[in-house]
């Protein structure tokens, strides 16, 4: 693997101050040196390295997405996930996660499958190298109650095959299904706390026992796994403070009380809202019958209202919020993903540098890997992307393919910056070359 | 797409006919024009490929392929893939196929029943790259036979490797199963095999009434049949039958070859497929390839028109 030595960049590093022009010599898989230089002043090449001229080109760590669902199929319902039969669903897992990787999100957390082993066996493929994808936390199916979300069953069809989610009641049932998963060899286990009201039950309707969601703690930790909620009501949010459980999505609703836990606790709990589920659940989704009259019956307007009101006052409270937006769905499919960081700024108040952070440091300690992703700092692993435009100008140009110019992770091009148009590429150096020895 | 043109090519026709110099140039998904000049006029905004004397040949077309067998020494070693990492695997097989230059495939059998249907059509909608490909069924076999891989503890069909019929009627269902879930082929074991216990080659197992139902079934949707033969009363199974692909064909004496080519032109078994070898050996040691005719001549495994 040759070296690459990015040069003439405009440097976003991950640590929030203004861009600065300079140099990004990666080796190996990690980037060992980041230096600041005059615009179209060229430091040293170093030999045997591939020099990239990024023409003045943004460089920015690889984006980490907090709520990804590789096998939802782009398809309007839960039920036309699940119908999907196991051997096109992985194919189609393996699609999408290459789809990430193009859209400049190196890393992403599984939030999610929709069959059992659907996520261990991509972050698996991905890792050995049998397919293309980002850096992968894989998730459990989602683990609900009889009648609760993600319950798919019929009355007159009870084989847990027709089951979106894994259905559980009573403590004992929980803990066989975790180890069960733990077994299967997951990262995290998701648990459904709360309602959806798609489903017919309303997002501020809370299902498990505390019992039941202590023991499915209780099960992860002892495995050594991650435990995620899908928490819209407040009592859920309020129940992943209480029982540990690290990673909060939607956190819709919350009163007074959730957020005061909330700020006490905000090194150990991330937020992801997914917000672009509400959004174009209430706005965007008339194609598929679901009018703005139809989803404001469901309670969806009064819940984005909700949602963007608890998000500003984390916000105020310095509670960092993270994008992954729940896509995946027909009118929220896979690859618009940046389109989360536009409602952070549009809706919640972040500034583009809020956004841009909040899709870059922000989400290392979420991929659990601390500070080794998410910055563009010596030692940091070389997870890059080169963009045409400046993102913290107009945070939009993260959601056009054409102006991700480049992706690398781990030291490795996914896409190539492309040659010429006023963006040169040098060729790599020959190790003989005399005009550098 | 622009047009291709090759010039400065060494042409291998595929007839037969000497290679000669010459320029190719491909239209569409056709070849369009095939000359003995090297030096063609370029068509406007064709790409023009210098071949620079290489040869130029036909696609190959593999006549026996299982994208599901993972490279394990044993057919439980198959089985016991889950079912997402098969489907992977196959993807992956697809694609070395295609960069090793065959760029038609005929399935010969699966190691789960939709392995084979699935990466056919993941090929055919642009889901993955691979080569054309004729997808077949699991391997149909007796309990006891070539592809039973059960064990008396655990005689669950998932730890199979094949799928165990008895009598004909059990033998339509399976072929339905496997024409319900679209293969373009199914595959039937009519004898055993070396490897393994207690049904070496020699062995055939399957009444005429079972094979009968099979063809059957699958004549009357238009379906090819394809079957593992490698002894004398297998071949001649097959051949009593009228099932136009057989693989192997390890172990024949002077009346199982008599039979063999008397058939060889038979036009009754083509109905499904005209345009495909209707015969193909597959010489599975140096003893049966040597009684092979030498290439290039009509031979029992050459294509006809």
């Amino acid at each position: 693997m040759a070296d690459t030595l990015f040069t003439n960049v405009r440097v976003f590093d991950g640590g929030g101050e203004a861009p600065f022009t300079g140099d990004v010599l990666v080796q190996g898989n990690k980037i060992s040196r980041v230096v600041k230089a005059g615009f179209g002043q060229s430091s040293a090449p170093v030999l045997g390295a591939r020099i990239i001229d990024g023409a003045g080109a943004f460089l920015m760590p690889g984006m980490i997405e907090a709520h990804t669902h590789f096998s939802w199929n782009d398809q309007p319902t839960l039920d036309a996930i699940q119908r999907m039969p196991p051997e096109e669903h992985i194919l189609w897992c393996s699609e999408v996660a290459k789809k990430y990787l193009d859209m400049g999100w190196t890393s992403c957390v599984g939030a999610a499958a929709a069959k059992p082993r659907l996520d261990v066996v991509i972050r698996n493929a991905i890792n050995d190298g049998t397919i293309v994808g980002p850096r992968y936390l894989a998730a459990s199916q989602e683990i609900t109650v009889p009648g609760g979300l993600g319950d798919t069953t019929a009355p007159h069809l009870p084989q847990h095959e027709f089951a979106f989610g894994a259905i559980v009641s009573g403590a004992e049932e929980m803990r066989r299904c975790v180890r069960m998963f733990a077994k299967y060899g997951v990262d995290s286990i998701k648990i459904n706390l709360s309602g959806e009201s798609i489903t017919g039950m309303p997002s501020e309707m809370s299902q498990f026992t505390s019992e039941e969601v202590r023991v499915c703690v209780e099960e992860s930790k002892a495995w050594g796994k991650r435990v995620s909620a899908h928490a819209r009501s407040s009592w859920a949010v309020k129940e992943c403070i209480k029982q540990g459980i690290e990673v909060i999505y939607h956190a819709s609703f919350t009163d007074a009380e959730a957020l005061d836990m909330l700020e006490a606790n905000k090194l150990k709990h991330h937020v992801a809202p997914g917000l672009a589920w509400l959004i174009n659940t209430c706005h965007h989704a008339s194609q598929w019958g679901l009018t703005p009259e139809v989803t404001r019956k469901m309670g969806y307007h009064r819940e984005l209202e909700a949602a963007i009101e608890s998000m500003k006052a984390m916000r105020r409270r310095g509670i960092r919020i993270l994008p992954g937006g729940d896509y995946g769905f027909a009118w929220t499919p896979h690859g618009t993903n940046a389109k989360d960081l536009e409602y952070f700024v549009k809706f919640v108040g972040m500034s583009n540098m809020e956004a841009l952070l909040s899709a870059t440091a922000w989400g290392g300690p979420m991929m659990m890997m601390g500070k080794q992703i998410g910055y563009i700092r010596e030692g940091c692993l070389a997870d890059i992307l080169l963009v045409d435009g400046d993102p913290l100008a107009d945070i939009t140009v993260l959601q056009d393919k054409d102006r991700i110019l480049s992706v690398m992770k781990d030291g490795v091009f996914h896409r190539e910056p492309p040659v010429g148009a006023g963006r040169p590429v040098r060729s790599g150096a020959p190790l003989n070359a005399t005009r550098w020895n | 797409m622009a047009p291709t043109l090759f010039t400065n090519v060494n042409i291998l026709e595929g007839t037969g006919v000497l290679p000669y110099r010459g320029s190719v140039l491909v239209e569409g998904n056709r070849i369009r024009q095939v000359g003995r000049s090297t030096s063609a006029i370029t068509p406007a905004g064709a790409t023009l490929i210098d071949g620079a004397g290489a040869t130029l040949m036909p696609g190959m077309v593999e006549a026996h392929t299982h994208f599901s067998w993972n490279d394990a020494a044993t057919l439980s070693g198959i089985q016991t893939m889950p079912l997402e990492e098969h489907v992977l695997w196959c993807a992956k097989v697809a694609k070395r196929y295609l960069h090793a230059g065959f760029t038609s495939c005929l399935g010969a059998a699966c190691a789960k029943p939709r392995l084979d249907v699935v990466i056919r059509n993941a090929i055919n909608n642009g889901q993955i790259p691979g080569p054309r490909y004729l997808a077949a069924s699991q391997e149909i076999t007796v309990p006891g036979g070539l592809g039973d891989e059960t064990l008396p503890h655990l005689p669950f069909p998932e730890f199979s490797f094949g799928v165990n019929v008895n009598g004909a009627e059990d033998m339509r269902k399976s072929v339905r199963m496997f024409l319900k879930y679209g293969v373009d082929s199914i595959k039937i074991n009519l004898s055993g095999d070396n490897f393994v216990p207690g049904a070496d080659s020699h062995t055939a197992w399957m009444t005429d009434a079972e094979v009968a139902a099979a063809v059957e079934e699958v004549k009357m949707r238009g379906k090819r049949i394809i079957v593992h033969a490698r002894s004398k009363a297998s071949i001649q199974q097959a051949l009593r039958h009228g099932i136009e692909l057989i693989y192997h064909a390890s172990f024949t004496d002077t009346e199982t070859l008599d039979m063999m080519e008397a058939a060889k032109d038979a036009s009754s078994w083509s109905r499904a497929s005209p345009s495909y070898t209707r015969c193909s050996t597959r010489a599975s040691n140096g003893a049966s390839r040597a009684r092979s005719p030498p290439a290039g001549v009509t031979s029992w495994s050459g294509t006809r028109r």
